[in-house]
């Protein structure tokens, strides 16, 4: 008998950094989403709104704030009076239903003017050190109408119209990290609450969501009077806050590969350590077993018209057949069945469903996983400086290790380097242009770190292989970006994408996807290969209704 | 009088990375100069100024004339013209290790406080503290810390580095970056350089609009 305990490997970055699987991504309980519902759960936070001053149209201020053991934070909201010919989610709109901050305390009536003359100009305002986050949302024109008008006359809206949308409003952006002269996140970081990524974000996204649900009441009454419903909490909590997500977010993987490394790395460490359990006990069974068929349920919801995705979700629900099957004939849990299962899955099952079951797989073994959640975030400022000691030749195998299967392919041609990312005088955001069709290339952006490692690899074949890289980098400092990416991947091994994002064939819809499903985003719903639409805590609970038993699995549907 | 803006350091490194950009350095050395400017805002030096002061004198139309013209064969260095402080900045955090025990002469370095954050990640990856002397003025880092006089010299002049066993009461850190308007916009001029003008056609094309986004 063989009495050594086996432990699986995380999967290869070669095998995780394809923008086909990364864009194949799903929620887990890594992500934050989740990590901040639990945290506020187990803290038990205190909620309340301590202004609500909305008129009958709608127009108005309010004011929510969430008490932690030691500190508040206030979400400032602001509601407009929109024309539906202004009403755009693209970041080139110039007004929004409503707009929000989150204010690091509570803010004093000073604080809310200052506020009410700069947040729903958006970008156009300023924010101090003391705001955290800049935000906007716009109505689902269409759910919100049928919800304001069946409660206004005393029903409640349809089940089957909230599903079809999900949403109430969408945020067209989320800005944090000292944007627009808010708060830097070095400000922030050590507070423990705030160390995962994204926190205060999410915070944001969470505080509105439940000044949407307010809102919409509030809106109803004003129309229907004293018959008004009130809206039934089931119907509510399916309600999440939707999000339209462009290029602005894409490049974000590409410049901050220590933290997209940290992203992955974690969440394959938790596969790789729940594919190391020589068993599963009963208990583990049934609850994988639950989350799978809650997920189905969840998938069953899930709708796109885009063709790419429409194709996917038809494969990812032919999987979940397949996997039914093989669950049903698996009767060993005690011999590795979790990697048993995942290795299974690598010749049965799409990318989306490989990625599905790896996520899934991490529900019943919190103890295993939950604390990587404090691994994601980038500390780590000191590898931006360059180690200019280290040899010409030890750059160039470090790019083979990142680059080895971009080093071969021809960049002149031109489907290889169709596209270019740019970034427009109009918006300041980046834009993906036809580097053959547009007179855009002299405003090429550094997003190309395939094509670029591999013109580095080449000027480095002629220097002397012992050479320290800081007399190359003399001569040559239009490296100097690959050689800094070169010696970050030494301790980010899945900080780079591997695959061309100038091809005539990316897709940028891939790298959003990775992203939003870290912060834990479901129903990706493409728009074009370049924006997105998900939605974001369908189904979790409004702050009255947190609790310890339900803040973690709420994104799984309970029933159909 | 000029007025004055409270930036946060990420905008204040965007900002800086692209102006310099925009200037015509490398996409490294913008991002040398972007962390260089945050580091002196984090220290209530002005940045800002020193880096828009410095992008006006156009040394990347010639990078080459602006650099150390070989490999580090002395510890002395001489320039044609003024040193680019961004380019000596970068080759000096580069060779942290070969300069460690030794003093260092650099003639005509144009902005010196510039050379300021570089030598404070010589300090980082040596694990030593220098001093930075110019003009008869002195300022001491150990790459955490610096102390300086308010007016460290800002005309070009010749540098000495050299390494020291303590340094004095360190400056206060900045969470926020405070610089003059004017200063902002020289910067922001720069920074525009990288931005492609837009048409209607890349308008549409680019942020890849097809469907309504209205529902």
């Amino acid at each position: 008998m063989n009495t050594v305990a086996k432990s699986v490997s995380r999967r290869t970055p070669e095998k995780v950094m394809r923008l086909s699987r990364l864009g194949s991504f799903h929620q887990c309980r890594l992500s934050f989403m989740r990590t901040l519902t639990r945290r506020m759960a187990n803290e038990n936070w205190q909620f309340s709104r301590s202004l609500f001053e909305i008129d009958d149209n709608g127009v108005g201020i309010a004011v929510y704030t969430a008490k932690t053991k030691d500190r508040q934070y206030s979400l400032v909201a602001f509601t407009h009076d929109l024309p539906a010919d202004k009403r755009s989610d693209r970041v080139i709109a110039e007004a929004w239903d409503t707009t929000y901050t989150l204010f690091d305390g509570i803010p004093t009536q000073s604080d809310l003017d200052r506020l009410s003359k700069n947040v729903p100009h958006q970008e156009a305002g300023r924010l101090h050190g003391t705001e955290l986050t800049l935000s906007r949302a716009n109505r689902s024109v269409r759910l919100w109408r049928h919800v304001v008008g069946a409660l206004a006359s005393g029903a409640q809206p349809d089940l089957q119209e909230i599903r079809k949308v999900g949403y109430l409003m969408r945020t067209t952006a989320v800005y944090g990290s000292g944007k627009f002269g808010a708060a830097d996140r070095e400000i922030i970081e050590q507070r423990p609450e705030l160390y995962a990524p994204f926190q205060v974000e999410l915070l944001t996204v969470y505080l509105i969501r439940n000044f949407v649900k307010d809102l919409v009441q509030h809106m109803a009454y004003a129309q229907g009077g004293e018959t008004t419903a009130v809206l039934d909490p089931s119907i509510a909590r399916e309600l999440g806050i939707g999000n339209s997500t462009g290029l602005g977010m894409a490049p974000f993987i590409i410049n901050h590969p220590i933290l997209f490394n940290n992203w992955i790395m974690a969440r394959e460490e938790a596969v790789a350590r729940v594919r190391s359990c020589p068993l599963a006990n009963a208990s583990e069974q049934a609850h994988f077993i639950d989350v799978l068929k809650r997920g189905k349920e969840s998938i069953a919801r899930w709708h796109s018209e885009h063709p790419v995705q429409t194709d996917k979700l038809a494969m990812l629900r032919a999987d979940l057949d397949r996997l039914d099957a093989h669950l049903a004939q698996k009767n060993d849990w005690n011999e590795y069945p979790w990697d048993a299962l995942i290795s299974w899955s690598e010749s049965a099952l799409t990318e989306e469903g490989q990625e599905l079951l790896a996520s899934l797989i991490l529900e019943p073994y919190p103890h295993l996983v939950d604390g990587l959640s404090d691994c994601m975030s980038s500390v780590n400022r000191s590898s931006f400086v360059i180690d200019g000691s280290m040899t010409v030749n030890t750059v160039r195998s470090l790019i083979e290790q990142s680059f080895g299967w971009a080093l071969e392919i021809d960049w002149s041609d031109k489907k290889h380097c169709a596209r270019l990312w740019y970034v427009s005088a109009e918006k300041l955001e980046p834009r993906l242009g036809e580097r053959f069709d547009d007179p855009i290339e002299d405003y090429e952006q550094a997003l190309a770190p395939a094509r670029d490692a591999t013109q580095a690899h080449r000027d480095l074949s002629s220097w002397k292989p012992s050479a320290p890289i800081a007399e190359f980098l003399l001569q040559h400092p239009e490296h100097r970006h690959t050689v800094r990416r070169a010696q970050i991947h030494q301790v980010s091994p899945y900080g780079e994408v591997r695959d061309n994002t100038i091809a005539d064939s990316v897709m940028p819809i891939d790298m959003l996807r990775a992203k939003l499903s870290f912060f834990g985003a479901t129903h990706f719903d493409p728009r074009s290969d370049r924006w997105v639409r998900i939605c974001m805590y369908a189904g979790a609970p409004y702050p009255e209704e947190l609790t310890t038993d339900n803040c973690d699995f709420w994104v799984y549907p309970e029933s159909a | 009088m000029s007025g004055r803006l409270d930036l946060s350091l990420n905008e204040v490194e965007g900002l800086a990375k692209r102006a310099a950009r925009g200037a015509g350095y490398t996409w490294g050395l913008a991002e040398e100069a972007g962390k260089a400017v945050r580091w002196m805002c984090v220290h209530g030096l002005d940045g800002v100024e020193q880096l828009a002061t410095l992008l006006q004198l156009s040394f990347a139309h010639s990078p080459a004339k602006h650099r150390p013209a070989s490999s580090l064969k002395g510890f002395v260095w001489h320039a044609n013209a003024q040193f680019c402080p961004l380019s000596v900045g970068a080759y000096l955090s580069d060779s942290a290790q070969a300069l460690k025990q030794n003093k260092l002469a650099i003639h005509r370095v144009a902005l010196p406080s510039l050379l300021l954050p570089f030598v404070a990640n010589m300090a980082l990856q040596n694990k030593q503290t220098f001093a930075i002397e110019c003009n008869s003025m002195v300022a001491r880092t150990d790459g955490i810390n610096i102390d300086v006089p308010e007016l460290f010299s800002n005309a070009a002049s010749d540098v000495h580095i050299r390494s020291i066993s303590s340094m004095g009461e360190p400056r206060a850190i900045e969470t926020r970056a405070i610089a003059k308007t004017e200063e902002v916009a020289v910067l922001q001029h720069y920074a525009h350089l990288t931005y492609a003008p837009a048409t209607e056609e890349s308008r549409l094309l680019g942020a890849g609009t097809s469907l309504s986004d209205n529902d």
